[in-house]
């Protein structure tokens, strides 16, 4: 299936040991030190919105976010600008982005945030090229399961749609398996540690 | 988004659009292309693309200030700009015109699919009832253009030199005060005055706001370029009209120009207006060019009549008095049957959540068995999927539109009161059931430094903080204090309208010891009712950092000391701001950065507020501290000149006002030149040549507008001014002095 503008989110195992200040602090030494293979641009703040998207990280044509949609913490991904192109390739990449970007939290935040790696939500955020109904889940199908596929080691995860119909193309992947963030990137083909936070952070 | 996609887009929504409205959007697509490819100048393409509400956003010059240095945004367009120092495919911001506020369900549910794929999922309203996107691509414009358009939204003249969103009262047609339903009124003249040829060579923006009464706030009719207000004469309908009020740098109030408008004159004389504006109003000086200017220059009866006069040339329309023939249709209809809340129906077990949300955010409408229920949003912010719920909200109770308010909330009408309590668990269920509406929780913020080119400190940084330290404490605020309305400013253009606010912030910096911290002049007495009846006047800049230990004193001052019945603004006309100010006196100081780097940064953004390279040599350090003290002098001076004006001495005022410039103009010059002399010719001719002709002094944004405050005093010096005179001087004043610290700063940070 062609799709574009995809999002992957990742959820927190236990956020009691953070707020939405330490998120805003990460995201803008993020930006200091470059830590991301985009163009960031700035940080900005909605965590005064119930489940609204938290801290965003926005840059050029994506957008990394602490969301608190469904009233459940992850960390989103949404590639806001692209070509369409085979909804496989898409995935893997906003995966990729979303996963390196838990990683990189975990060692900014000192190990005090942890993310699952058992389920993800992915949704299209263009309701052109992709309705929420079932035909639009019979041509995903396909890509979804190649991908988690190679996520979860050969354990068939399920894929749950979402089933209002005025939603973004949305579905849930869960698998049985819990593996680490560091093991996602592995699998999908990365390495866990490319991007490091490097120095300590010099805010106020 | 792609280009593909907007392709499919146009394709799929072809034919479902109003063909002027398609054609419009064809044309900007192309004008788009003909920019990318260098086809078309990049100022005329500014102006058109806000003409569209296509909105600049922060850092699209390609510069951000990361905390320690300013850095390059290297926009994949390059040195491609889509404006004078706007990168071309910077992320930017969408202002979708709303008129009157008015939303339907299938409405809200378009711009809630347009938050999640073009923006960053957040719809945000503003304080002229539109709604806002940000970070949004100027590729995407068109498309978004397209699908509001196919469920009847323009976002035509949004922004530019324009007729704006025109306002109105949210409570229009079901209101216990109202002279009528303002409401096809105000529709018929948003649709006439939209494309007019008679609005295309504005020098500047053109507010239109309509009220139902006088006395509440409504419509903020005073603050309008033209405002309206339902009345009736011998039975028939009709409008008190007002002209050449604004905020912004120098805030002025409306003039009356007539008593008495039938209906049938609305959109001829406003055209009227709109033409005399147009060929009289001034166009080389941004500063000088809302109407507000040209009616203080050329009087009001003047005015009154050069648009008599005008009216008489312009040739007759049916559109003049078509939609009166059908002024029914504009009414909200109810859903379901008027109901009274019985006794026993209101929720338990709540903690009295129901009954607080009931006390401040329910209005009982004329109409028996009905209420308004007021939606209040943080910050004016709500996500794609509460606009989709309050949609099926509405289908479900009301049946009809929604209305966004000035205030940056939603309301729905038509609530059958028996339908409360389900409604509010419906409301709750999705975040949107906080009370408060209308008190001092409800905070108006313009963006500020979030996402605000002009933006001087974080409005909504400080809103937030101010919403959560008064939510903490609201249970112990006396009924008077929690109904005070504070509103904040990011700087002097005033869109957050702080002028109006019992209590008002406006976002300014000052530079302690070298480096900017960022602050917020106190603004009391402004009034919100009678439609922005008056406008507070500015007490002295304090820490932003320290603004809720301000709010608190000066709040706990007015319990402590008021006396029977007094409202806010008359204690404080009474006790008069010298008092006010020697209150704060503590609290102006800021520690020094070792001792709290906190005060070095503003709400909800962890960098330093500093800008550069700050240090400085001890010649520098000297020639600083005669700049510092300076500066200091001018803001006593401008602060005695508002004393001289509380106490009614309007001459003795601007004498002041005119001296604070002066004085402000001396510090500077005397960064480049000790010897500067007192006399004031010197002065100015010093300033001149070292500051005004070299543009140092010239503000990124407003330009020269400032410097020329300060030549135009010299040149006419104040002679038997009035009130209204006086309060200019002293306004002009309080932002040259704003703009000797700003160059201050910059001079400071080039070393």
């Amino acid at each position: 299936m062609e799709a574009q503008q995809v999002s992957a989110k990742l959820y927190v195992d236990d956020a009691s040991g953070v707020t939405a200040d330490d998120f805003i602090r990460a995201f803008h030494s993020w930006i200091q030190q470059n830590e991301l293979d985009e163009l960031l641009i700035d940080v900005t703040d909605y965590s005064h919105v119930h489940r609204g998207p938290g801290v965003l990280l926005i840059a050029h044509d994506a957008q990394y976010g602490m969301d608190e949609g469904e009233g459940r913490l992850g960390l989103l991904y949404l590639k806001k600008r692209d070509e369409p192109g085979p909804l496989a390739d898409k995935l893997r990449d906003a995966l990729s982005r979303a996963l390196t970007a838990c990683r990189l939290l975990e060692q900014t935040l000192d190990g005090r945030i942890a993310f699952r790696g058992d389920e993800i939500l992915v949704r299209v955020h263009n309701r052109l090229i992709a309705r929420n109904d079932a035909e639009t889940l019979a041509g995903a199908r396909p890509d979804i399961d190649a991908v988690t596929a190679a996520l979860y080691d050969g354990v068939r995860p399920t894929v749950e749609p979402a089933r209002d119909p005025k939603q973004m193309f949305s579905v849930r992947v869960k698998s049985s398996e819990n593996p680490s963030v560091a093991t996602l990137i592995e699998r999908l083909g990365g390495k866990p540690d490319a991007a490091a936070a490097r120095t300590p952070l010099r805010i106020i | 988004m792609s280009v593909t996609a907007a392709r499919r887009w146009k394709q799929h929504l072809a034919g479902s659009l109003p063909p002027e409205l398609s054609d419009e959007i064809d044309v900007f697509e192309t004008q788009i292309e003909l920019r990318r490819t260098g086809k078309l100048d990049d100022k005329l393409f500014a102006e058109t693309r806000l003409r569209r509400g296509v909105y600049g956003q922060r850092y699209d010059n390609g510069q951000r200030h990361d905390g320690f240095a300013t850095r390059t945004l290297a926009f994949p367009s390059g040195d491609l700009e889509k404006g004078p120092g706007t990168k071309f495919d910077a992320p930017g911001m969408m202002r979708i015109k709303i008129p009157f506020g008015r939303l339907s369900p299938e409405q809200l549910e378009v711009l809630a699919e347009l938050a999640e794929e073009y923006s960053d999922g957040i719809l945000h309203v503003t304080t002229r009832q539109d709604i806002q996107l940000h970070f949004v691509h100027l590729d995407d414009t068109p498309t978004i253009m397209r699908r509001l358009a196919a469920f009847g939204i323009t976002t035509r003249e949004a922004c530019g030199n324009t007729v704006r969103n025109v306002t109105a009262c949210p409570l229009a047609g079901v209101c216990n005060g109202e002279g009528f339903d303002v409401t096809p009124y105000a529709n018929a003249l948003t649709y006439y005055l939209l494309g007019h040829p008679d609005t295309q060579n504005f020098g500047r923006k053109f507010k239109v706001a309509f009220s139902g009464c006088k006395q509440e706030a409504c419509g903020l009719t005073s603050m309008h370029d033209l405002g309206f207000i339902a009345t009736t004469r011998d039975g028939a309908r009709g409008f008190e009209v007002y002209v050449g009020g604004g905020l912004g740098a120098v805030p002025h109030q409306a003039k009356l120009l007539s008593e008495f408008v039938p209906e049938n004159e609305v959109l001829p004389l406003s055209q009227a207006v709109c033409r005399v504006f147009a060929r009289l109003g001034e166009k080389k000086n941004r500063a000088r060019a809302r109407l507000k200017f040209l009616v203080a220059k050329l009087g009001i009866d003047e005015l009154e009549r050069l648009v008599a006069e005008e009216r008489e040339t312009i040739p007759p329309s049916k559109r003049w008095t078509a939609y009166l023939d059908d002024l029914d249709s504009h009414s909200d209809r109810p859903l379901r049957d008027p109901a009274p809340l019985r006794k026993g129906a209101r929720p338990t077990g709540d903690g009295g959540a129901f009954d607080a949300w009931f006390a401040t955010n329910v209005y009982a409408q004329r109409q028996p068995g009905y209420s308004v229920a007021t939606i209040r949003l943080p910050l004016g912010d709500a996500t794609a999927d509460q606009f989709r719920a309050i949609a099926a909200i509405a289908r479900a109770y009301t049946g009809d539109t929604v209305r966004a308010t000035v205030e940056q909330n939603l309301v729905l009408r038509w609530v059958a009161d028996a339908d409360l309590p389900a409604l509010y668990r419906e409301l709750d269920a999705v975040g949107l059931a906080a009370d408060g509406a209308g008190t001092m929780q409800d905070i108006t913020a313009c963006p500020g430094t979030d996402t605000c080119k002009l933006g001087i400190a974080a409005s909504r940084g400080l809103a937030s903080e101010l919403t959560h330290q008064i939510g903490k404490r609201k249970q112990q605020l006396p009924d008077d204090v929690r109904g005070l309305r504070i509103k904040t400013s990011g700087c002097f253009n005033a869109c957050g309208q702080h002028h109006i606010a019992d209590i008002g912030f406006l976002g300014v910096s000052r530079n302690v010891k070298g480096r900017r911290v960022p602050h917020f002049q106190l603004v009391l007495g402004g009034e919100w009712k009678n439609n922005a009846g008056a406008y507070g006047l500015a007490i002295g800049a304090v820490p932003s950092k320290r603004v809720d230990d301000v709010l608190q004193r000066v709040t706990a001052h007015y319990v402590d000391n008021r006396e029977d019945g007094e409202s806010f603004q008359d204690f404080f006309k009474r006790t008069g701001r010298k008092a006010t100010r020697a209150l704060l006196e503590d609290l102006v100081v800021v520690p020094s950065y070792e001792d709290d780097p906190s005060f070095y940064s503003d709400w909800g953004d962890p960098r330093e507020y500093t800008i550069g390279d700050l240090g400085v040599g001890e010649c520098a350090g000297e020639v600083v501290t005669f700049t510092e003290f300076g500066l200091a002098d001018s803001e006593r001076e401008v602060f005695e000149a508002q004393v001289e004006l509380d106490e009614n001495r309007p001459a003795e005022a601007a004498q002041l006002a005119v001296k604070a410039m002066l004085e402000a103009a001396k510090a500077l010059v005397r960064v480049q030149n000790t010897d500067v002399t007192d006399d004031p010719n010197d002065i100015v001719g010093e300033f001149r040549t070292r500051f005004y002709d070299t543009q140092l002094f010239h503000d990124p944004f407003a330009g020269a507008k400032f410097a020329r405050y300060l030549f135009q005093a010299h040149a006419n010096p104040p002679n038997g001014v009035d009130r209204d005179a006086a309060r200019q001087y002293i306004e002009e004043a309080q932002l040259f002095i704003e703009a000797a610290h700003a160059c201050y700063d910059r001079l400071s940070a080039a070393g």
